[in-house]
């Protein structure tokens, strides 16, 4: 098992986090903090001296920027494919050069265990047809399966129609979902474990607060 | 045929016909009805300011606050009787005055904020209506013009103000104030169709309509006469509108789902189980 890097999100999860060899989806809409879970987890990588990768569309500056933001220290950091401010590139339009600067990355640090969070699916499926990106993200999380590895990606929710969404929630292992929930006049931050390999169903909600000294997950007692 | 009621005559009081004062009663419900939707708005802004984690969602929800409490406040302080003289006349002058100073402030400063947001997250990142430029010449006009009428209106007596040439400036500032609120509006709506975030796009979308409506608003009133049916109509209509338009551009920050209480419930009691063992 992997840790999540939120130690109340591990003991939901049976103690240990996310299962080895697993793809983790985290669907939610803009503004939430699905890449806080994101900081987390490769954090808790870095620190257990896991090989971490962050391929994401924006500059390297800007999240770090948002890590420290969130009390994430930025003393380690991972390897990154992104916008600007790397080696290795992240071209949106080339969707073939990211998948391939992946596998590279893990198939070189074979011999370990190895974290990968991501943000580019979103962005993704905006520029390309729904069939193509299904069969590109079936081919790459297969091939991740087959080393050590665990992928952490992110999707934004009200970017695309819920068939998408539905569509690529298939393809992965475990599903989060992070959404603002109306209770009478409240407004509550909850998310839902949808599925998780190995898992029996997750029902029911769980309230999430973000700070600087970390990450909480409680249930949500209704 | 005779009963005891037609020999006795009619209380006093029934003999009196009240008359409703029409554009009172619609403005008194107008106001009601917006305060209403200002205080529910300024709660959920709240409660989603403290929920989101980016900072472009926070500081949105924090400046829609920002504006539903002006508003509030500009409206209400028509209803705090100040006396007609010394030191407290002062004090409500200042009050009357500087809550509709700040209100135009905040309106600007937020639509402002929210072009550069839509800039911002535009692919191309294209200068809406050269609004880059534009921004800063306007703000100089908007500011000496608010500032220069406030300080007019406080200095000159009621007949200095109402001779011609007060008139003229007064109407020259709604036109200035209307024509960069226009300009803003018009900016606000070609750079929500720009933002590549959708949650944003709808967000400020439902802005500029409502900025929309305040310059209706502007417009439509001076063709009429204060105090008139039809001028009321039109400011409590404009104004609902437009307040209800500031409330979903809100709401529209984030997506909002519903609890399924079936789920929720037996969750709970699972883990209040747990608890008790």
């Amino acid at each position: 098992m992997v840790s999540t890097g939120v130690p109340s999100l591990d003991h939901l999860l049976g103690e240990d986090g996310y299962p080895d060899k697993s793809s983790i989806l985290v669907v939610g809409p803009p503004g939430i903090g699905k890449e806080v879970l994101g900081y987390w987890f490769i954090r808790s990588g870095l620190v257990q001296g896991d090989y971490c990768l962050y391929a994401t569309h924006r500059p390297v500056s800007d999240v770090l920027r948002d890590m420290r933001g969130v009390g994430i220290s930025t003393d380690r950091a991972p390897e990154w494919i992104s916008s600007s401010g790397s080696q290795v590139r992240c071209d949106l339009k080339d969707a073939t050069s990211i998948s391939y600067n992946i596998k590279e990355a893990v198939h070189r640090n074979r011999d370990g265990r190895v974290r990968i969070a991501t943000d580019v699916l979103s962005p993704l499926l905006v520029l390309n047809p729904v069939e193509s990106m299904y069969s590109y993200w079936s081919q790459l999380l297969s091939d991740l399966k087959q080393q050590d590895s665990v992928i952490f990606a992110l999707a934004e929710d009200g970017m695309h129609p819920p068939s998408t969404l539905t569509t690529m929630e298939q393809l992965f292992d475990g599903v989060i979902e992070m959404r603002l929930y109306e209770e009478g006049l409240a407004i509550t931050p909850l998310f839902r474990v949808k599925k998780m390999l190995g898992l029996p169903p997750l029902h029911g909600y769980f309230r999430f607060s973000v700070t600087t000294t970390g990450m909480e997950v409680v249930p949500h007692v209704h | 045929m005779v009963t005891s009621d037609s020999l006795l005559p009619p209380p006093e009081w029934r003999s009196f016909r009240t008359s409703i004062d029409l554009p009172t009663a619609i403005a008194t419900g107008g106001t009601a009805i917006i305060v209403g939707i200002l205080v529910l708005g300024i709660y959920r802004a709240m409660e989603m300011r403290g929920a989101f984690v980016s900072g472009i969602y926070r500081s949105r929800a924090t400046w829609s606050t920002l504006l539903m409490l002006v508003v509030i406040v500009t409206m209400l302080d028509n209803y705090v009787p100040f006396p007609s003289s010394g030191i407290l006349y002062l004090v409500g002058l200042v009050f009357v005055n500087g809550g509709f100073i700040a209100l135009l402030f905040v309106i600007v400063a937020y639509a402002d904020r929210s072009v550069l947001v839509a800039i911002e997250t535009d692919f191309f990142h294209r200068d809406t209506l050269s609004w880059s430029r534009v921004r800063w010449p306007a703000a100089i006009v908007f500011v000496t013009f608010v500032i220069g009428l406030n300080i007019g209106g406080a200095v000159l007596t009621p007949d200095e103000q109402s001779s011609l040439l007060g008139v003229l400036i007064n109407d020259l500032f709604f036109l200035v104030v209307a024509g960069i609120l226009s300009y803003l509006t018009a900016a606000l709506i070609v750079g929500s169709r720009r933002s590549a975030d959708r949650t944003l796009r709808r967000s400020i979308l439902l802005l500029g309509l409502a900025l929309s409506t305040l310059v209706l608003s502007i417009v439509a009133t001076s063709f009429v006469n204060p105090g008139t049916l039809p001028y009321v109509i039109v400011q409590q209509g404009t104004g609902i509108v437009g307040i209800y338009l500031i409330y979903r551009s809100v709401m529209s920050l984030s997506p909002l789902g519903r609890v399924q209480k079936e789920i929720s419930t037996s969750f709970s009691h699972a883990v209040l189980a747990r608890a008790h063992t």
